[in-house]
């Protein structure tokens, strides 16, 4: 029998009626204090929370990125910073079975890639020393790689022959293939030069705008060296079997609209298949005021990390109106 | 200064109790209004009502205002 034209009620027991990143009020009152406790919240903002604690912990987590270079890292990347208890924020439990506070983390997931283009800046560089732009490029990756995925012309390669063992019994003629490999430019695939050369080459460089090129390097490395990070453990990554890669905090393609551009577009199609990885997931205790200021300092390490980046794509040419570019 | 750290002390206290289940949350107290306001319950249950005769009869279910509302224009 055919279902009449009436009006259907959803059954809604059993459905929670919010997703809080924190179990409950009594975990985040828990973890709020553990917050003041570290010196990282401030008692003042009780009062704007109107007593909720889940407020508090957020407000708190807002402010604190406030102070740790928000606004600068936002004007090339674009994240969702959480403060969980879950390592995949796309889940959800009820409480049951989960081992309490002591178990939080702290999540960064990326809403959108932020967008840098190297080859006018590669270009001037090689100018200076035959190895300088492979130095820039593999420092620039790797310092901001320490963080967050970067989607770069390896990935490309490796999209193409992904496609390619996909296309394997069919007629690959028909198929336009981006050609990642001649999007390289030869620059990018020479021996760096060693951190000593880089220094000296940036405090002599003739050129100011080479010089601030070369000092917005050093910095990020720097920046990218200072802490080590945390690394989650083998439970959490049981956790996050299913999901898929972590999306790319950054695109870095050599032209505009360049094949590895083409790759990314085309892979960006199928990465929220399955809900991806946070790129970065840093456990703490939330009972304990020195794990929640241990991990709240790596989180700093990244903010300066990603600051320092930001300010280097705004120097770097051929990105001058990039503020605001996503993909 | 001496202010400050009795605030402190005051927002520590009142975030302990909220984890040990001796005090309401903001969000626990909305739940707990309507448990306890009938006004609430009655008011749930007369749109539940209304949604039932609609489904069963497919004739729109018109509902009496509660005591001292204003009675529906037209």
């Amino acid at each position: 029998m055919p279902p009449g034209g009436g009006f259907v009620l959803p059954r809604l027991e059993g459905i929670p009626k919010s997703y809080p990143a924190l179990a409950n009020e009594a975990t985040a009152a828990e973890v709020a204090r553990t917050l003041i406790q570290a010196g990282i919240a401030e008692p003042e903002r009780w009062a704007q929370a109107k007593g909720s604690a889940t407020e508090f912990v957020r407000a708190t987590l807002d402010d604190w990125l406030d102070r740790h270079g928000r606004a600068e890292v936002e004007r090339s990347f674009y994240l969702h910073i959480a403060l969980t208890d879950r390592a995949d924020p796309q889940s959800w439990h009820d409480g049951e079975g989960w081992p309490g506070p002591q178990r939080l983390y702290i999540s960064v997931d990326v809403e959108s890639a932020g967008y840098v283009v190297f080859g006018p800046t590669l270009r001037l560089l090689e100018q200076v020393h035959p190895r300088l732009p492979a130095t820039f490029y593999q420092g620039f990756v790797g310092s901001i790689e320490r963080w967050v995925r970067v989607y770069d012309c390896r990935d490309g390669l490796e999209r193409v022959e992904q496609i390619k063992d996909w296309l394997a019994d069919e007629l690959e003629a028909e198929y336009e293939m981006p050609d990642v490999e001649k999007a390289i430019p030869a620059c990018v695939k020479r021996r760096p030069l060693s951190d000593r050369t880089l220094c000296r080459m940036a405090s002599q460089a003739r050129s100011s705008k080479r010089k601030r090129l070369l000092q917005g390097l050093l910095t990020l490395v720097e920046k990218a060296n200072q802490t080590e990070r945390l690394t989650a453990d083998e439970n959490v990554y049981e956790q996050l079997q299913d999901n898929n890669p972590p999306v790319p905090a950054l695109l870095a393609v050599f032209e505009r609209s360049d094949a590895i551009e083409g790759c990314f577009d085309e892979e960006a199609q199928t990465m929220l298949e399955a809900p991806p990885e946070p790129n970065v997931i840093l456990p703490l205790n939330g009972r304990d005021a020195a794990s929640v200021a241990s991990a709240f300092e790596k989180l700093a390490s990244m903010t300066r990390t990603l600051a320092a980046a930001s300010a280097l794509i705004e120097l770097m040419p051929g990105n001058e109106r990039n503020e605001g570019a996503r993909k | 200064m001496a202010d400050m750290g009795e605030f402190r002390q005051f927002v520590l206290k009142e975030l302990g109790a909220i984890a040990e289940g001796r005090c309401e949350s903001a969000q626990d107290q909305m739940v707990w209004r309507f448990l306890k306001w009938e006004d609430w319950q009655r008011a749930s249950q007369a749109v539940q009502r209304g949604l039932s005769a609609e489904e069963r009869n497919r004739q729109p279910a018109f509902l009496s205002p509660p005591p001292g509302w204003l009675p529906p224009l037209s």
